[in-house]
């Protein structure tokens, strides 16, 4: 496929399915929500403190890139800092690992089918996609040193030209394939995310939020209702009653 | 109900519609000089006479601009319209076709305008200050350059983020790159500071073709032209033995 197929149409049909889907599906909800998913999900995705520590801290220090990338630069210039960013997204790309088959292994040994402790296909999937992220990340580190510098001049600005719906494809059609499979992996999984478990309990707190205040928004519209109907009955009268005098 | 059902149809439909028509952008419009490398050197000099095609030194004052342009748009149009200049460089240079460049007005206007100035000779010309003349603190200054000690001009990511390089001091950097450490004796001085000039993926990417400058250029190829076990001066006088040395291609 061409990388114009990999990095600016996936990104977004990516992006449509993981708005439209959501919409759609967070419609369809029971609302307010159940906390049992909330309980699956924490069930089939939780894993161990490695895998948690790992992937919030992964997330973090792409967060990091991606906002502000100058000032890793700067930071960079200093090579003790380099090695400690460096070694510390290895250590948590190890930890991540590790977790992650872990948390596979154990849904893979999962209670018989039809019983909700089961991993959907989908949620397999989820997780198959999220291992090819770590290990292709966790490659790039080791085979091309220096991820955090030269990403902020490559990876991150394509980034960026995605969330100005403006895909620069240049910038990663040179990179090597283990970069783009990396970068691909995030983008099939931005497009899945919606489908999973994990996006119930993603919208779990939104839910929570909505509802708290959901309830007194319909009180008020409906005394306002009340108010209008009031006023409406009062003016028909009104009306009537200078027709009769009439 | 409807109302809502149909706000959320136009909602996912106005989603649908701004990601399908994102632009995808192939690359910023290139500076004239870099034009002329990619699209045009294959094929012509500038005044170092004919290749496949004409030396396009004078050639803006050989032919009209507003023919030269719809010349280079589509050469191939204008030879099946008849025209006689087109037709007639067509059988002049063994009936050699020209491709059609799909490039931006403003780019065309920059390139004959590049070319009417001279070209890649007056931009020779521009180029004084000969690597042979580069200093003790000119290698330290490519060095820190090279290694991001000190930020370039462009804000962009050093040297060594991709690149490894073996000094006096040992072997450091990132390996997405090549090494290159041998660097300046594969490719000499002449091709290195065109390359820093325009090419490196990197500085265009994070700056959107702006090059380093002279002075950093000059300090990163004297940086370079060290490692590689060149001469350098400390008192900054060309020394004899340098000479034209960095000149050979």
């Amino acid at each position: 496929m061409s990388d114009h197929a990999l990095f600016a149409a996936a990104p977004g049909l990516a992006l449509l399915t993981l708005g439209s889907v959501s919409v759609l599906r967070y419609l369809l909800l029971r609302h307010p929500l159940d906390r049992s998913a909330l309980v699956r999900t924490r069930r089939l995705l939780w894993g161990s403190w490695a895998w948690r520590i790992g992937l919030l801290g992964l997330l973090a220090t792409h967060l990091l890139l991606v906002l502000f990338p100058r000032q890793v630069l700067v930071w960079n210039q200093r090579h003790w800092r380099l090695l400690l960013l460096e070694g510390t997204g290895a250590l948590l790309g190890v930890a991540a690992l590790v977790g992650l088959i872990g948390l596979i292994v154990r849904n893979i040994r999962a209670p018989d089918p039809g019983s909700p402790d089961r991993p959907s296909i989908i949620d397999t999937a989820f997780l198959g996609l999220l291992l090819v992220a770590t290990v292709s990340g966790l490659a790039t580190a080791l085979l091309y040193r220096w991820a955090s510098s030269w990403s902020t001049v490559t990876v991150v600005p394509y980034v960026r030209s995605l969330a100005e719906l403006d895909a620069r494809v240049g910038l990663v059609a040179g990179l090597p394939y283990m970069v783009k499979l990396h970068v691909f992996s995030a983008i099939v999984m931005v497009g899945v995310l919606p489908f999973t478990c994990l996006f119930e309990a993603l919208v779990y707190p939104i839910d929570r939020v909505l509802s708290s205040v959901r309830a007194p928004l319909a009180e008020r519209a409906r005394r306002a209702w009340g108010v209008l109907e009031v006023w409406a009955r009062r003016g028909a009268t009104a009306l009537s009653l200078n027709r009769e005098e009439d | 109900m409807i109302t809502i059902r149909l706000f959320r149809v136009a909602v996912c439909a106005v989603a649908a519609t701004l990601i399908l028509v994102t632009p995808v952008r192939a690359g910023a419009p290139g500076e004239p000089a870099a034009l002329f490398s990619t699209k045009c050197s294959s094929c012509h000099t500038y005044g170092l006479g004919d290749l496949v095609g004409p030396d396009l030194k004078g050639v803006t004052a050989r032919h009209p601009r507003g023919w030269l342009l719809r010349w280079i748009r589509s050469s191939e149009r204008m030879i099946r319209e008849g025209d006689v200049t087109a037709v007639s460089l067509f059988r002049r240079y063994r009936q050699q076709r020209m491709p059609d460049h799909q490039l931006l007005d403003v780019q065309l206007e920059a390139l004959l305008d590049y070319l009417a100035a001279g070209g890649p000779e007056a931009d020779s010309r521009k180029a004084v200050r000969p690597i042979s003349m580069a200093g003790v603190k000119d290698v330290t200054l490519g060095r820190d350059f090279f290694f991001g000690r000190r930020s370039m001009s462009s804000g962009s990511a050093a040297c060594s983020s991709c690149h490894t390089i073996e000094d006096q001091e040992g072997t450091a950097g990132g390996s997405l790159g090549p090494d290159l450490t041998e660097v300046y004796s594969r490719y000499q001085d002449k091709a290195l500071s065109q390359f820093l000039e325009r090419d490196c993926l990197l500085r265009l990417s994070a700056a959107r073709d702006r090059a380093v400058t002279r002075d950093e250029s000059f300090a990163i190829r004297a940086y370079l032209r060290s490692a590689d076990g060149g001469p350098t001066r400390a008192d900054g006088v060309r020394a004899p033995s340098d000479d034209h040395s960095n000149d050979r291609r």
